[in-house]
């Protein structure tokens, strides 16, 4: 886990790195791991399996306090009242948190939580959420008008991180699904059918919240009325995922984030995004060099 | 055993390029002595160290090229391994300039004199030309120099520098030899021939019994002595100056009946060492400004995008684009580039996403597991 090589990766993407690593090089490792020195006559399906135990476990008490201090420390849940509906309890947390360790459990779930907990860890949402909203534009516009979310900045903020948070939900009840949704992406029918699973397991939490974060994994193309705070959680959830912080950045390179926006505006159909958010907000990185 | 001979191989290289270093400043200090007309003294410890350094030269290209040819490298010695610049900035500026000159120091030779001085000052002009020969020891310097952190990049900027130093060296040397040869007043004929007509005045004032009127070539300062088979009848200076302050090279010779002209060609000297500091200097500049500004454009240009889609192709988790410049993007490189940001990085998202991107971790990172 602590290879020079995954410097930079989040705790989710260096376990996702080392499971690959040793599905591409089984054949140069089983002679080895298999040998007296290591797993003396073990298969090689018993070794992947007290691996991937063993590194779900270090991973798991990295992330574990980082997924709860998000969920009962730094998530402000008023934006509730601004939406006219029901007040979050500490039930509406509990819940949540009981889904994130049921979701940990599985390997499509841990793939699809990579991106969430790094756009919350790193900071990259608040900052494109911020600006966005402050340069009154596209973003600014679908957010407030649009979606008619009348309430201050930090509030769009925190649904977003709901948002973003609920989304990887999705692979409990649609396991084919892809990691970051990808081409796969939810025909609305089948993402209503996910939001009313999730509503089952967190009650306490409002379903036009849910409902947001479900719909990140509908194709724009398919529905012009998906809700803006899905659509930025869709690209960040992606964005994310395959994320490597600290990147030294060569010279005559476009910077990270420049980089993954342009890259994402040539495969918006591919993966349903917004075309005109991403054009926001790779212009919002090539402004200030992210 | 190998570390060891490598070790002394790499210790003789540094001391190599250190006598190179010294042999430039030898170089420069030597054409200034000239010009600011320091003490013969001096100027034949330059002269002397001068051929100590072609001679040190001429001693490491012959044991580079006999080893080399040992081995059966020998045109690779000296095609690509630029053998050439060891050959020509020491064999003949041994033979025909400093060892010419250190053999007329150890002879004593006197003055020049005046039947043939036009075709001798042209022959001294020339030797002083192919001095100019052992600025081509900058590039061996050079050579060595890790300016830019890319290898193609290095030899690229090593070749332009090269090229273009090398052909300006022997092109001003060819040219100036070959003009030194021209039959045309130039100022050494001038220079000389005002001098003959100076000798002959003497002469005719000596024959009409004016001798007083000689004291008149006071105001030519290149005129030193003028001596009759009575005796010296003017003397610029007295004979420790001329002692101190000139050497045997530096005295021109003219006899015109019964007196015989002594005069200083330290001018003509001077304004060769002029040119040789202007040539010095404007190679350096030139080395510099190619360093300065082609090297870093080769680098935004060819290597630098060149990298990054290298990196791209290679490592999994990269995926920056190359930022494609207006002014070159009708570049072969540039195209190439435009290429990869726009159709390969998309592809390899997808593929990275679809999980066929493997892994950012290679075998060689866990090499102590196969221990």
């Amino acid at each position: 886990m602590q290879n020079p090589s995954l410097n930079g990766f989040s705790a989710l993407q260096r376990e996702e790195q080392l499971l690959q690593f040793f599905i591409i090089n089984e054949d140069k490792l089983k002679p080895t791991l298999s040998s007296p020195a290591y797993f003396n006559g073990w298969s090689w399906q018993d070794i992947i399996k007290l691996m991937t135990a063993t590194l779900y476990d270090i991973t798991n008490n990295q992330i574990l306090p980082q997924i709860e201090s998000e969920i009962f420390d730094r998530t402000n849940y008023a934006y509730v009242s601004f939406m006219k509906l029901p007040p979050a309890s500490d039930q509406t947390k509990r819940q949540l948190m009981a889904v994130m360790k049921r979701l940990l459990s599985t390997p499509a779930g841990r793939q699809s939580m990579s991106g969430a907990l790094t756009a919350l860890q790193t900071g990259v949402l608040k900052r494109y959420i911020m600006l966005g909203f402050e340069r009154q534009k596209y973003i600014h516009f679908e957010l407030t008008k649009v979606q008619r979310l009348r309430m201050p900045q930090e509030e769009i903020y925190n649904l977003m991180k709901t948002t973003i948070l609920i989304r990887p939900l999705i692979s409990l009840f649609a396991p084919n699904m892809g990691r970051n949704g990808g081409s796969q992406s939810l025909s609305p029918n089948y993402a209503e059918k996910i939001t009313k699973q999730i509503c089952k397991v967190i009650p306490a939490l409002p379903d036009t919240i849910i409902r947001a974060g479900v719909n990140s994994a509908i194709a724009f193309q398919d529905d012009r009325n998906l809700e803006t705070t899905a659509r930025l959680s869709s690209i960040f959830s992606s964005r994310c995922a395959q994320m490597k912080e600290g990147m030294k950045i060569d010279r005559g390179a476009a910077a990270s984030d420049q980089s993954w926006f342009n890259v994402a505006r040539r495969n918006y159909k591919y993966y349903g995004y917004d075309f005109d958010m991403l054009t926001e907000l790779y212009n919002i990185s090539a402004e200030n060099g992210w | 055993m190998v570390k060891p001979m490598k070790k002394s191989r790499d210790l003789i290289e540094n001391f190599i390029l250190f006598v190179i270093l010294l042999v430039l400043v030898q170089t420069f200090v030597e054409d200034l002595a000239v010009l600011l007309g320091w003490s013969w003294s001096v100027r034949k410890t330059l002269v002397i160290s001068g051929f100590g350094f072609d001679l040190f030269f001429s001693i490491e290209f012959l044991a580079r090229y006999f080893s080399a040819l040992k081995k059966g490298r020998a045109k690779h010695y000296l095609m690509k391994e630029r053998g050439w610049i060891d050959l020509i900035a020491s064999l003949p500026l041994l033979l025909f300039s400093s060892g010419p000159g250190v053999v007329a120091l150890l002879e004593g030779a006197a003055y020049i004199k005046a039947a043939s001085i036009l075709n001798i000052l042209k022959v001294v002009k020339t030797v002083r030309i192919a001095r100019i020969l052992r600025l081509l020891r900058l590039l061996k310097i050079f050579k060595k120099i890790k300016f830019v952190n890319a290898v193609m990049a290095q030899r690229h900027v090593t070749r332009i520098i090269t090229t273009v130093i090398s052909s300006f060296v022997l092109t001003l040397t060819a040219v100036s030899f070959l003009l030194a040869f021209v039959d045309i007043d130039d100022a050494e004929t001038d220079f000389v021939e005002k001098h003959e007509i100076m000798a002959r005045t003497a002469e005719s004032l000596l024959d009409q019994g004016m001798g007083a009127v000689i004291s008149e070539f006071e105001g030519y300062e290149s005129v030193l002595i003028i001596r009759t088979h009575e005796g010296t009848i003017y003397t610029r200076h007295d004979n420790s100056f001329y002692d101190r302050w000139f050497g045997p090279s530096d005295y021109g010779y003219l006899e015109s009946g019964e007196v015989e002209f002594f005069y200083s060609l330290k001018p003509l000297y001077a304004a060769e060492s002029r040119s040789n500091i202007l040539i010095f200097i404007s190679i350096i500049v030139m080395l510099i400004v190619l360093m300065l500004t082609y090297s870093p454009h080769f680098a935004l240009t060819i290597t630098d995008p060149i990298n990054i889609m290298f990196r791209g192709m290679s490592d999994s988790s990269y995926n920056l684009e190359v930022i494609v410049l207006d002014e070159f993007k009708e570049d072969g490189v540039y195209k190439l580039a435009r290429q990869y940001n726009e159709e390969y990085l998309p592809l390899k998202a997808r593929s990275n996403d679809q999980g066929q991107g493997g892994s950012a971790l290679k075998m060689d990172d866990f090499e102590d597991l196969f221990k």
